[in-house]
């Protein structure tokens, strides 16, 4: 009988010199500058200037025109950003007139 | 700025396109408030115009030209908003925004260069177009 612990584990397979090696993202992509990545028109979200709406990310484009917002969520001032400069809103963030309900808010990754 | 359709329109299109629920005619409302559209926007965000001859503009779905290419591309006739003074709540229009004939559910919306109508006669032209790429 026998015994399949004990045989030895088979010899890793030959690596060709032309493998092209990937390099995979981590499970839950959860860093800022991961999160900086995926900005969408229409997103809210926080710069160092304060809450706003993105209104051009062109996915090929490093900068980010993003239209900052009052309390009552009416526009305030248009700002282009570096992309890695700004990250998703939250809930909490958006000012209360415009602010969706937790529900539909955490569908959207607003937390 | 292009359009934005946000969740609430996102949602009649998916309806619409896999015959779950029959799309209505949108209807092109502008708005008088300084915003700019967020994808988390439902109707009650904008605040449509009134007064001055303003009233909102059906576009019939059996009106629409449909062109494949690329982009595919849906298109209206040019629309008219032709003013018979100032605005009797806010008194510069700021975009528009475009709900469902019953539902009245968000279906997009867009804002342009502000413009307050100040004289009889003063006219908004808006020529709808959609493109699908």
């Amino acid at each position: 009988m026998f015994n399949l612990f004990k045989r030895k584990p088979p010899a890793p397979a030959p690596i060709s010199p032309n493998a092209v090696k990937y390099v995979v993202s981590p499970a839950t992509p959860n860093t800022e500058a991961f999160k900086a990545l995926f900005v969408r028109q229409g997103m809210w979200v926080k710069t160092e200037q304060g809450v706003g709406i993105v209104t051009d990310a062109h996915p090929a484009d490093q900068a980010v025109t993003v239209m900052l917002t009052d309390e009552q969520g009416q526009n305030k001032l248009a700002v282009v950003l570096p992309r890695a400069s700004i990250s998703q809103a939250a809930l909490a963030d958006i000012p209360e007139k415009r602010r969706p309900s937790a529900e539909w808010g955490a569908s959207k990754g607003y937390v | 700025m292009t359009l934005l359709v946000p969740d609430t329109g996102e949602v009649v299109a998916l309806k619409a396109f896999l015959n779950n629920t029959a799309a209505t005619d949108p209807i092109i409302k502008l708005f008088a408030t300084n915003v700019t559209p967020a994808e988390t926007d439902t109707s009650a965000t904008y605040t449509e115009a009134a007064g001055g001859g303003y009233a909102a503009k059906t576009c019939a779905g059996a009106s629409w030209t449909f062109t494949a290419g690329a982009p595919s591309h849906a298109d209206f006739a040019q629309q008219t908003w032709t003013f018979t003074g100032a605005l009797t709540t806010n008194a510069t229009i700021f975009g528009y925004f475009v709900v469902g004939t019953t539902s009245g559910t968000l279906l997009w919306a867009e804002a342009f260069t502000s413009f307050t109508p100040a004289n009889n006669g003063d006219q908004i032209l808006l020529t709808p177009k959609i493109t699908a790429d």
